[in-house]
């Protein structure tokens, strides 16, 4: 703790008061959204596991089928099979604020499978790479939405602490101790110029005593 | 706008190219920063993948993007070869800026 340099002035104390009134509200309002983020993160942490589980299967499932693919059919051929497919994906996007975040919603239809390909030169490899990666697009856009929510959420959890941790480890403290020593000194300075003025009367009641 | 796009290696953007996904290939920082920012800046797709090495060639990059919460949506893949790259998971994201650690049965030591 340390206590600001600032003049023990009446006005002073004031605009102090008004300082640290504001600095408790900012700290009651940041430690809400604290918790609202804290929840928040807590409630996805298991929507996190799961879908990072399904998409380590989904992408073991899609590559595997890929390398023997590509082991059976050639890189070139299936690099030039591969380039003439086109599919048209459905993604909508839309903002929800959490706690003054913007965290994105991605809502996606992947196209549906049908083959893209001549059949002479390929084989059912194909076909199920084809459908292993359209279903593991449908989980890469699950995660999309997430590793940007999480990554988001989790960013404004440390800058919120980070600004929770100031105001009630230094400000607050710092404010509290200037007010006191204002109120100490203003409360000397009052007490000072009360026995002076108690010692003026008692001077001025001798003087007239005397006349 | 294309739905979806991804930066990385050949083989595994022919993998991707079998959803429909088109992509550009980088193997080197350069080529990744270049492909990274093109992307961006001209908004050819809602949802970017990178692959987990190319990630972590433009992770800098890829920070400050996501800090405007702006499409593309940057999510990151493997490769098909596994390349294994260090990097934080989401849980331990989480954790982190919770400060507790929720442990599942599994982890809980006995």
């Amino acid at each position: 703790m340390a206590r600001l340099n600032i003049a023990p002035t009446k006005s002073n104390q004031l605009n102090l008061r008004r300082d640290l009134d504001m600095a408790t509200e900012g700290f009651n309002l940041l430690d809400q959204k604290r918790e609202i983020l804290v929840m928040e993160l807590m409630r996805m942490l298991d929507r996190v596991r799961r879908t990072q589980q399904r998409l380590i299967e989904a992408e073991e499932k899609a590559y595997t089928t890929l390398r023997k693919a590509i082991a059976h059919n050639g890189y070139h051929r299936m690099r030039n099979v591969a380039s003439g497919i086109s599919y048209e994906h459905e993604v909508r996007t839309h903002t929800r604020v959490t706690a003054g975040v913007r965290v994105p919603e991605i809502t996606v239809k992947a196209g549906e499978f049908a083959s893209r390909f001549g059949f002479s030169g390929t084989d059912s490899l194909v076909d199920q790479t084809m459908l292993d990666f359209l279903e593991l697009l449908v989980v890469v856009s699950e995660m999309a939405q997430i590793e940007t929510a999480v990554w988001l959420l989790a960013r404004e959890l440390k800058r919120t602490q980070r600004r929770v941790n100031a105001l009630e480890q230094i400000f607050i403290p710092d404010f509290d101790e200037t007010l006191h020593y204002i109120s100490d000194v203003l409360e000397s300075k009052e007490l000072e110029s009360f026995f002076v003025m108690k010692l003026v009367k008692k001077r001025l009641a001798a003087k007239h005593r005397i006349d | 706008m294309a739905s979806f796009s991804i930066i990385g290696d050949e083989d595994t953007i022919v993998g991707y190219r079998f959803a429909g996904v088109p992509g550009t290939a980088a193997d080197t920082p350069e080529q990744a920063l270049e492909a990274f920012r093109a992307a961006v800046r001209e908004h050819t797709c809602q949802v970017l993948l990178l692959t987990a090495p190319v990630a972590d060639m433009i992770r800098e990059e890829v920070l400050q993007h996501r800090v405007g919460a702006q499409p593309p949506y940057v999510v990151v893949v493997g490769d098909i070869w596994k390349t294994p790259v260090e990097r934080p998971s989401l849980v331990d994201m989480i954790n982190e800026a919770v400060g507790i650690r929720i442990m599942t049965d599994t982890e809980m030591p006995e």
